[in-house]
């Protein structure tokens, strides 16, 4: 009785067993791959259209996923780079793509993680802003510019409007002693603003002239000042994450397989390593 | 005759192909037109998902969700559903018709295999379409095709009810534009049968026509040119059957007034067969010869050659009695002519005919028209026959023919009853002899029985008829006999008495229908005429007497010997008594 109890059972679980063989078999080897990996979340802001974000930055997920085994790269977009932080901290994010002023404005001891690397943007690893006058302009100095109709992007704009003001504060004008400001939007409305001669003088981002919209008016205007290099935004890698995985995130986003990659797509055109050191000077120039 | 007309069953039979057709081609295009409808339904909704997805994939790639609900609102404008809902690739639910089931994690159901389908890259289609249960669901991605990238679906639940109700909608019209047409279909089937059969109905009322006599039958104008060929050939037709019909009346006149002629001569045949010669047998033939050639008035006129008239024998119509009609001379007028010359005589001018002999003016000035026809014995003239005034028209060769076969059956009557009466008559009186008086006796007492009719039997001879043979002679004795044979048969009832001569101056007559008082009246009668007259017409001075003895069946007797007997019995007393008497049995 008891061999035949046992005989019973087993000939269940084997039934069981050869039941369930198939459904398992069914599965296919690539989802049961893509389940038993490890999300890596870059999440960024954009204001641009999130599917062309999507879209764009695709290679360099796929070129992740490729050479970064047992991780799942995956972007992820927000409006704000405050939404971006929250992510991150809520331990939704790997990986948070901050805007510079941003996360130089993030107190240091709330800081939610290290900066791994900075984009490259058109070659360039920094950026400026810059005061432009008509070249006709009787404007000559920052100076001159007290009393004047000036032209901003935003608020927001570090090239548009913080480090310019950061310029005339240095220069002891501050923004009540101008004759009168506005916000523009767009860093090529600022140029046309000043060059239709609607503002005397605007504060924009430094590579405006060189567009293709402005490249046979360059000579009617002029530069009035610049900000000084301010180092392109960093990607930060949450706090507690291993550093080993921050490493090779370097290693493969700073590689040359990486810019071809990513020489393709849009104005980005590389990655260099960075470190919470390279933003001290916007800090300083932000007086935080 | 439960059979269709051919434009009722046309019509019918119109409309049930055309039915047949439009169900045939009605269920097909229901069909198709559901099978449509249910894809422009799902075509529809899918659109509608997918541009809710589409305009969803910003906000959820953002995850920004707020905008979310007003998408799956503003899409759900487009579309009826049961219930409609926007997850994310976690399977968060972000909008839903039903609020409540926002912010809600779908982690069973189809939603959650969905997902993973789309997730995993396992589905490769653009969207699903589940038809289990009540509900149709479709399902589109929201996703980014250019990276094969799945971000969340968007679910319509469609209501099988409202699928339904649509299509139910759809057999409503497609019932209604079939009996529409059913019905147009009738009409329509109804006038072009009624113009396809316009020609036949033509022809079946021209048929009917010509069916009930009308050969001269007219029609409309044909509209086709076999029409016209055919009312051609009907109208020709009518006029080949109106001619041969006028030849085949005319045929079966002839054939009637030869099978009359048969029937006649059949039926004079016959009566001549069952009779002597006698009136009655002339009468029938005379009414037979009246009859048939459709006359008003007839006659036999029998040659009297010692008086050279021809005598009226018997007369139909145009007199009550022969004896009221005139005697013709022989050889004079047309009967006269005919008789001499044997050759029959047709004129249709009547009394004003040239060879007429007129007579008596008032009468004989109504004749119109008259045929004559000899009666012809052994090639010689014994009399004629003569038929008057033709009903309808004149007389003609068949009325002749016709006369001429009846003539000879006459002829042939009188010769054969000239014959028979030799057989039967006593040569010296003319009067029947006594078996031929035997026989007539025995069946007048059958008769009598059966009919219980009774009749009576006189005997009776003439007294002491030796003493006459010895006095005056044989050649007297024999004058006696036939005078009174002569006295006898003038008081006898023609044609109903009959008189025999049934021993040498013995004899006896029958009286049919007779009673024993009418018998002694009548022997009474006879008597008195025989004293009065026998001796003078037989040219003797003395008186000759006769003595009779009556006897009345059934009192006298119920069988021939025993009345005969009796009859015998009442003259031997009438002898006992004195003779020239009547005594009764």
């Amino acid at each position: 009785m008891i061999v035949t109890r046992f005989g019973t059972w087993w000939r269940l679980i084997s039934v069981g067993l050869l039941t369930l063989l198939p459904v398992y078999a069914q599965t296919p080897a690539d989802v049961l791959y893509q389940q038993s990996l490890k999300p890596l979340r870059i999440g960024r802001q954009t204001y641009e259209s999130p599917r062309d974000v999507m879209i764009g930055h695709h290679p360099v997920m796929m070129y992740l996923r490729e050479n970064l085994p047992g991780y799942r790269a995956e972007l992820k977009l927000y409006r704000t780079y405050e939404r971006v932080l929250e992510e991150l901290q809520a331990g939704n994010l790997e990986v948070a793509w901050l805007g510079t002023v941003f996360y130089c404005r993030i107190p240091r001891e709330k800081l939610p993680g290290k900066p791994l690397v900075s984009p490259i943007w058109r070659g360039k690893d920094s950026y400026e802003g810059q005061f432009l006058v008509r070249a006709d302009s009787s404007i000559a100095s920052v100076e001159d510019l007290r009393g004047k109709k000036v032209a901003f992007v935003s608020r927001d704009s570090s090239s548009g409007y913080l480090f310019p003001m950061s310029i005339l504060n240095r220069h002891g004008i501050q923004e009540q002693d101008l004759g009168q400001i506005d916000f523009l939007d767009k860093h090529d409305s600022v140029a046309w603003a000043v060059f239709m001669q609607q503002f005397d003088a605007g504060a924009c981002f430094a590579g405006i002239l060189e567009s293709s919209a402005f490249q046979s008016k360059q000579d009617q205007f002029r530069v009035l000042a610049k900000t000084g290099p301010i180092p392109n935004e960093p990607l930060v890698l949450r706090k507690g994450l291993a550093d080993e995985l921050g490493e090779r995130l370097v290693e493969l986003l700073v590689s040359e397989e990486a810019n071809h990659v990513i020489q393709n797509i849009r104005a980005l055109t590389g990655f260099h390593r960075t470190t919470d050191a390279a933003y001290e000077p916007v800090r300083r120039m932000l007086g935080l | 005759m439960n059979k269709l007309g051919f434009l009722t069953r046309t019509t019918m039979e119109i409309a049930v192909a055309m039915g047949l057709l439009l169900l045939a081609t009605g269920f097909f295009v229901l069909d198709r037109q559901e099978e449509m409808l249910t894809e422009l339904i799902l075509k529809n909704a899918r659109t509608v998902a997918q541009s809710i997805a589409t305009s969803s994939v910003n906000e959820i790639l953002t995850n920004e969700y707020v905008n979310l609900p007003r998408h799956l609102k503003e899409g759900l404008e487009q579309v009826d559903v049961d219930y409609a809902y926007i997850l994310n690739a976690d399977g968060i639910c972000l909008a839903h018709t039903d609020s409540a089931q926002e912010g809600r994690k779908f982690t069973l159901g189809s939603a959650a295999t969905w997902l993973e389908e789309f997730r995993s890259g396992f589905q490769r289609r653009d969207h699903v379409v589940n038809r289990s249960g009540d509900v149709i669901e479709v399902v589109y991605p929201v996703k980014i095709e250019e990276i094969r990238g799945f971000y969340g679906l968007v679910n319509l639940g469609l209501n099988r009810s409202e699928i339904d109700r649509r299509l139910a909608g759809l057999r409503r019209i497609f019932w209604f534009i079939f009996v529409v047409a059913i019905a147009l279909a009738s009409v329509l089937g109804s006038l072009l049968a009624a113009r396809a059969t316009r020609p036949i109905r033509e022809i079946n009322r021209m048929a009917a026509r010509i069916a009930e006599g009308d050969y001269q039958v007219d029609s409309h104008e044909a509209e086709f040119l076999e029409e016209q060929e055919l009312q051609d050939s009907l109208r020709a037709m009518a006029g080949t059957i109106e001619s041969q019909f006028d030849e085949l009346k005319d045929k079966n006149r002839r054939l009637d007034r030869k099978v009359y002629e048969l029937e006649t001569l059949m039926s004079a045949s016959m009566k001549m067969n069952t009779k002597c010669y006698s009136n009655e047998v002339l009468d029938h033939i005379l009414d037979r010869a009246v009859e048939g050639l459709d006359a008003r008035w007839g006659s036999i006129l029998l040659a009297d050659t010692k008086e050279q008239h021809l005598v009226p024998r018997v007369v139909r119509g145009m007199y009550d009695q022969p004896h009221r009609a005139s005697c013709i001379p022989l050889g004079e007028g047309i009967a006269g002519k005919v008789y001499s010359e044997r050759v029959p005589y047709v004129s249709n001018r009547g009394y004003e005919d040239p060879l007429f002999k007129r007579i008596d003016e008032n009468r004989e000035s109504n004749i119109r028209s008259l045929v004559c026809v000899p009666l012809v014995v052994n090639d010689e003239a014994i009399g004629v026959i003569n038929i008057l005034n033709k009903l309808d028209g004149d007389f003609d060769e068949d009325d002749q023919r016709l006369l001429v076969g009846l003539a000879s059956l006459i002829a042939r009557s009188i010769e054969n009853s000239q014959l028979y009466n030799l057989a039967i008559t006593d040569g010296l009186t003319g009067l029947f002899i006594r078996r031929y008086f035997e026989d007539r006796l025995k069946d007048t007492l059958e008769q009598g029985k059966r009919y219980h009719q009774t009749f009576s039997l006189i005997y009776t001879d003439i007294d002491f008829f030796k003493r006459v043979n010895d006095t005056y002679g044989h050649i007297m004795g024999d004058a006696v006999i036939r005078n009174a044979a002569r006295i006898l048969l003038q008081e006898a009832r023609d044609n109903i008495d009959l008189v025999a001569r049934i021993g040498g101056e013995e004899f006896a007559i029958i009286l049919p229908e007779t009673d024993k008082e009418g018998a002694m009246t009548f022997a009474s009668r006879v008597r008195q005429r025989a004293e009065e007259t026998l001796a003078k017409l037989s040219g003797l001075k003395d008186p000759v007497t006769m003595s009779f003895g009556v006897a009345t069946f059934p009192d006298d007797g119920r069988e021939p010997l025993g009345l005969i007997e009796s009859a015998d019995d009442a003259l031997y007393t009438s002898k006992e008594g004195g003779r020239n008497r009547v005594t009764s049995a």
